[in-house]
C-alpha cells in the first residue's frame, strides 16, 4: 500500500459519513487502461432537463480497472465487495447531473444492509476546475470530489445520502469530463 | 408612485397567463416608473450579497429581505393590496403576500432547470423583475420548458418559451410541479433582478 493508499484509507475511516478522496491510490497503468476504454466507448446522450444533461455509455470496464478499485474500496471499508452496477459519463460545457438523476440510477439502499459504495474514478486528460461530485444528507453537501485526472471518490451510499455533479460553465472552453462510475456492495 | 397596476391592462394579461404555453405565464413591460431604474440599479453596489452556491444555482443573492432602501420600496409596493389584488386577478390565484430577494447573475452564474417548492403550500406564483443589465449582457435568459409525461414520470423535457430579461420586465409564472424553469448561464456582463413569490 502506497502512501496516499494509506492516507485514503485513513480519512475514509475518520468521518461520519465515510468518505475520501485522492489521486495516485490507482496504478497509472489502471487509468491509462481505464481512459482507453472510455475513448473506445461509445456514449449516448442523455437530455432530461430535471435530471441532467451528459453523455453516458454501460461499456464494459476493463478488468485490471474493476480489480484495483474493488481493492481499494476493500480496504476502505474492510468487507468484500463486488461490482454490482457501472456507468461511464462524459461531460462537456453546459453539461450536469442533479440528485434526480443519481436517485433514478442507484437502487434502493436498504438500512438493514451494508452499505454500498459509491466510486468515482476522473479518467479526464485536463482539470477544470469545476464539474465537481458533491455528496448531501439531508439537504447538506458534506463531501466534494474536485475534478481533476486520475481523481478517485469512494463514498458509503447510507441511506439518505445522495449525489449530484456541478455544471459545467462557458469557462471550461471544449474540455471533456470523463469519470467511471461504480457502485460496489458486500458480495 | 413607483409601481402602478391600474395602468396594466389586467383583462388583456389574463388572456395571456391564461393561454400561456408551457404553462401560466404572462411578461409585463415597463413594470414601474422608469425614473426608478437608475436608483435601483445602482442600489446593487451597496446591498450586502452572498455567493450561494446549491445544486441547481451558482448567484449572488441579498438576504431573503434586502435592506436597501430603494429594495425595501419595491417590497412594499408589491406587497400592496392594489398590486396583490392587480396580481391576483391576472393570474386568478388570490395571494395576500410577497417574498423577495435581490439577485445578480454575474459570470458564469446559472440557475439549472427546476420547479420552484412549495412545501408549505404558500407559494402560488413566481416573479422575476428584471431592473437592469451590466454591460453586454449574453445569456441570464429564462427557459419555460414543455414536459412530456408518462405513468406519471418525465420523460422528455425541451424549452418551449424564452423570455429575454428586458429592463423593466417582470414575469410572473404559475407554481406547480410542471413548471419547469431554468435560467441560463451569464457568459458576459451580469443580469440585476429581484424575484421571489406571491403568496397565498
Amino acid at each position: 500500500m502506497n502512501r496516499a493508499t494509506a492516507e485514503l484509507v485513513t480519512a475514509f475511516g475518520a468521518v461520519t459519513f465515510r468518505s475520501a478522496h485522492g489521486a495516485s491510490v490507482v496504478s497509472e497503468g489502471a487509468i491509462d487502461v481505464a481512459r482507453a476504454a472510455a475513448e473506445a466507448a461509445r456514449f449516448e446522450p442523455f437530455d432530461l432537463a430535471h435530471r441532467g444533461r451528459y453523455a453516458f455509455s454501460d461499456a464494459r470496464v476493463p478488468e485490471p480497472v474493476v480489480t484495483e478499485l474493488v481493492a481499494l474500496g476493500a480496504l476502505c471499508t474492510g468487507r468484500r465487495l463486488g461490482l454490482r452496477q457501472h456507468r461511464w459519463v462524459r461531460m462537456v460545457r453546459g453539461d450536469y447531473a442533479l440528485e434526480a438523476d443519481d436517485a433514478a440510477w442507484v437502487p434502493t439502499v436498504s438500512s438493514d444492509t451494508s452499505p454500498p459504495l459509491d466510486v468515482t474514478l476522473d479518467v479526464s486528460t485536463r482539470e477544470t476546475g469545476e464539474a465537481e461530485v458533491v455528496f448531501t444528507r439531508g439537504g447538506a453537501a458534506f463531501f466534494t470530489v474536485a475534478q481533476r485526472p486520475g481523481e478517485v471518490g469512494l463514498v458509503e451510499r447510507s441511506p439518505g445520502v445522495a449525489r449530484y455533479e456541478r455544471y459545467l460553465t462557458h469557462r471550461v472552453g471544449d474540455a471533456q469530463v470523463v469519470r467511471l462510475r461504480l457502485w460496489l456492495a458486500v458480495l | 408612485m413607483l409601481l402602478d397596476p391600474r395602468r396594466w391592462n389586467v383583462e388583456r394579461l389574463r388572456e395571456s397567463w391564461a393561454a400561456a404555453s408551457p404553462f401560466p405565464h404572462v411578461a409585463i413591460d415597463g413594470f414601474v416608473e422608469p425614473a426608478a431604474l437608475s436608483q435601483l440599479v445602482a442600489a446593487f453596489d451597496d446591498e450586502p450579497a452572498d455567493n450561494i452556491q446549491d445544486e441547481i444555482f451558482d448567484v449572488m443573492a441579498s438576504a431573503a429581505q434586502p435592506a436597501h432602501a430603494a429594495f425595501r420600496e419595491v417590497y412594499d409596493a408589491l406587497s400592496s393590496v392594489v398590486v396583490l389584488d392587480a396580481v391576483s386577478a391576472v393570474t386568478q390565484h388570490i395571494v395576500r403576500g410577497v417574498e423577495m430577494r435581490a439577485y445578480a447573475y454575474l459570470l458564469g452564474h446559472y440557475l439549472l432547470p427546476h420547479a420552484d417548492r412549495d412545501l408549505d403550500g404558500r407559494r402560488a406564483v413566481a416573479y422575476a423583475f428584471y431592473v437592469g443589465h451590466l454591460d453586454g449582457l449574453a445569456g441570464g435568459e429564462l427557459d419555460l420548458y414543455r414536459c412530456d409525461l408518462a405513468g406519471g414520470e418525465i420523460v422528455r423535457t425541451e424549452v418551449a418559451e424564452t423570455i429575454h430579461p428586458a429592463e423593466n420586465r417582470c414575469v410572473l409564472f404559475e407554481v406547480s410541479p410542471r413548471s419547469l424553469h431554468r435560467v441560463r448561464e451569464v457568459t458576459a456582463g451580469g443580469r440585476l433582478s429581484l424575484a421571489g413569490w406571491f403568496a397565498r
